[in-house]
């Protein structure tokens, strides 16, 4: 099978190029359907980063949130969960956070104007104190929450500066992993 | 052991130990009886047993820790004996007794010998007079500095100050030179007078970079006691052990004989009787070990004991509880290759050992030859935040030290864990420390640097590019998906290629 070309990825009628994030390394990502998959199960793609070489991958989903990637003579299983503006993916047990934005709807996010921020917990747990209250100006780090899960306290630090506008929890709830637990404006 | 009068077990436990002591009852025709919080109630350990009852709310002291409520269920199922497994109430003689008192069987040793070594001071006094060697120093408070200078001298330097009302490292010192001595000592006092408001300060020797080597033992009700050989625990964290392995790499055989003879010894000395364990601190640069402490319990780590000797500890503890004698002897045991244990936490080790309870949403263990696991979680399981993090163990034998690692490391390659985070990706890390694989370890080898080191790579970021590239492409163009799926957003990622 005879590589693809920056042109074949450019025809593809199912493309996107995104705009790719993971730790401090940003890139362009051109990604397009290339059809099926040599062996006639799955998909083949084209990806892209920036102005690299291109690289084929050929997938398949053995589970529903299992993709098994075949790239270039390796094999890999990547377990795949959305996330907010991305997805985090699972490469032998190891958690890759991946943000995943087309450009043009990040234009238009961006616009909207977001403001403030909020404090959510990454783990479930139990809300042991509050350490601010409604109309606290609060800067980036301070602490605002201790939550408890398996026998360790852990402190929840503010993730920007601002004024505390809303407690969504109270002392002794329980919470589920990603509950927004305090807002700033 | 058809004719046991133990017939049905509660098991007063939860988790993984819970669902090893139910298949070891279950392989000798025991029934079983689980109990569970209302957090539990869809546990492992609730579906693997014969009977269940709930046993009140989600925390521990208003449900494992329920003895009263336990002996009850006991009680009104018809279990004659109780199994306590580890932690919760397995070191508790009053509950022992209460046990015992109410009519049943207790797996376990007689209260006495939990109440004999459960006191560091008394118990380090009762091993002295039983010959067995302990850190050298005082228990008692020195106030003289000339008699202190005189034990320092006998014991050897290093050594530690410690306030004996002490903990967490208030009023104490390590001394490396002779003539800091008086100094640190006074230092130690004044420390010890303003954290405890008593000044008394003992010494103790300072074991540099101990290993901790510790010896399974089995006794019976009918005066044998025999050893099943050491493990290696000195991989910790916090004092947590996260990875064990017997033999002990480093130990010498005229030691290993030498220490397990004194774990009979100590064992013998308290009058106990089941499965129990004699820790060790082993000094290997001048081959001395010291008494630590006995855990009067079965230990989590009992599984690379079974690997190597071939002996249930299960099963043993079930059959001395109900009176047999030991049915091998001390010749007949040796230890056949090596085993590993690593311990599964639902922690994130890469971000500080995180807890990550949570619900496991994708769960595969690794098989094939030699590979065991001893767990308490499935798809789907729930991960508890109120208990102990550890959701399994990984045990593996090989026919020699570098085979057990290799075929360990397999294993861990096969175990998948979705959902919550875990210290899997840490063990494969460690599995190549050079250091580890030289055995050349101590109980302070997870520094926070060797930490970093071992938790800072591993990450596959251009894989996942590609994976987050293609997951995003087939989620914005997924065709018939649901009009009410919130728009744009990609919580719905899925898609079949048919």
């Amino acid at each position: 099978m005879s590589l693809p070309t920056a042109k074949d990825l450019a025809r593809a009628a199912v493309a996107a190029t995104y705009e790719v994030t993971i730790g401090e390394r940003v890139h362009q990502v051109r990604v397009a359907r290339l059809g099926d998959a040599s062996c006639g199960i799955g998909r083949r793609y084209g990806i892209q980063l920036d102005d690299g070489p291109i690289q084929v991958v050929e997938t398949s989903q053995p589970q529903p949130d299992v993709l098994n990637l075949l790239v270039g003579d390796a094999t890999w299983e990547a377990g795949v969960d959305a996330i907010e503006d991305g997805f985090s993916i699972d490469l032998l047990g190891i958690r890759h956070e991946v943000g995943v934005v087309d450009p043009r709807r990040k234009a238009l996010r961006t616009a909207e104007g977001a403001g403030g921020g909020a404090l959510k917990t990454a783990m479930p747990g139990r809300i042991v104190r509050l350490l601010v209250a409604v109309g606290d100006v609060v800067a980036k780090g301070d602490p605002m929450v201790v939550v408890e899960a398996m026998k360790m306290e852990n402190e929840l630090k503010a993730p920007g500066d601002g004024t505390v506008t809303r407690i969504a929890v109270a002392e002794g709830d329980l919470v589920d992993g990603g509950t927004v637990l305090i807002e700033l404006g | 052991m058809s004719d046991t009068p133990i017939k049905k077990v509660l098991v007063a436990n939860r988790g993984e130990i819970a669902v090893r002591v139910i298949r070891g009852c279950h392989e000798l025709g025991i029934a079983t009886v689980a109990v569970f919080s209302e957090a539990d109630r869809n546990a492992l350990h609730v579906r693997s047993a014969g009977q269940a009852v709930c046993i009140g709310p989600a925390p521990s002291a208003q449900s494992y820790l329920r003895g009263d409520r336990i002996i009850e269920v006991a009680r009104q199922t018809g279990a004659d004996a109780i199994h306590p497994g580890y932690g919760f109430l397995s070191e508790n003689a009053g509950f022992a007794r209460q046990v015992i008192a109410a009519g049943l069987t207790w797996i376990g040793p007689p209260p006495s010998s939990i109440d004999a070594m459960g006191s560091k001071t008394a118990s380090r006094q009762l091993m002295q007079a039983a010959g067995v060697p302990v850190v050298p120093g005082t228990t008692e408070r020195i106030d003289d500095i000339a008699e202190l200078q005189r034990i320092a001298d006998d014991i050897g330097y290093p050594v530690m100050l410690k306030a004996a009302a002490g903990g967490g490292g208030k009023g104490m010192r390590e001394v490396k030179d002779p003539a800091d001595l008086a100094a640190s000592f006074r230092a130690a006092q004044g420390e010890a007078r303003s954290s405890f408001g008593d000044d008394a300060v003992y010494i103790e020797k300072r074991v540099v970079n101990p290993r901790h080597v510790e010896v399974q033992v089995l006794a019976d009700a009918h005066g044998t006691t025999l050893h099943l050989f050491e493990r290696d625990c000195s991989i910790q964290r916090r004092n947590q052990k996260v990875v064990e392995e017997t033999p002990c790499p480093v130990l010498p055989d005229a030691t290993r004989q030498a220490m397990t003879a004194v774990a009979v010894k100590a064992a013998e000395a308290v009058g106990y009787v089941g499965a129990g364990t004699v820790e060790f601190l082993y000094d290997a640069a001048s081959d001395d070990f010291y008494f630590l402490e006995m855990n009067t319990r079965l230990q989590v780590e009992h599984p690379i004991t079974e690997l190597v000797t071939g002996v249930d500890l299960v099963q043993a503890q079930l059959r001395i509880a109900a009176g047999e004698p030991l049915w091998f002897s001390q010749a007949d045991l040796v230890q056949h290759g090596h085993a590993i244990e690593c311990r599964v936490y639902a922690e994130d080790a890469s971000q500080n050992w995180a807890p990550s309870p949570g619900r496991i949403t994708g769960y595969r263990e690794p098989s094939g030859p030699w590979v065991r696991v001893d767990g308490g979680v499935y798809p789907g399981a729930e991960v508890p935040l109120y208990y102990d993090p550890m959701v399994a163990k990984l045990v593996v034998w090989g026919r020699d030290r570098d085979d057990a690692i290799r075929r360990t490391a397999r294993a861990l390659r096969e175990y998948r864990v979705r959902g919550i985070r875990t210290s899997i990706p840490f063990f494969r890390e460690l599995l190549r420390d050079p250091d580890f694989l030289s055995g050349d370890y101590h109980t302070g080898f997870l520094s926070p640097d060797r930490m970093e080191r071992l938790t800072g790579s591993g990450s596959n970021d251009d894989v996942a590019i590609l994976a987050a590239a293609i997951a995003a492409l087939e989620a914005d163009h997924a065709t018939a998906r649901p009009a009410a799926d919130g728009g744009g957003e990609r919580n719905r990622w899925r898609w079949s290629f048919r």
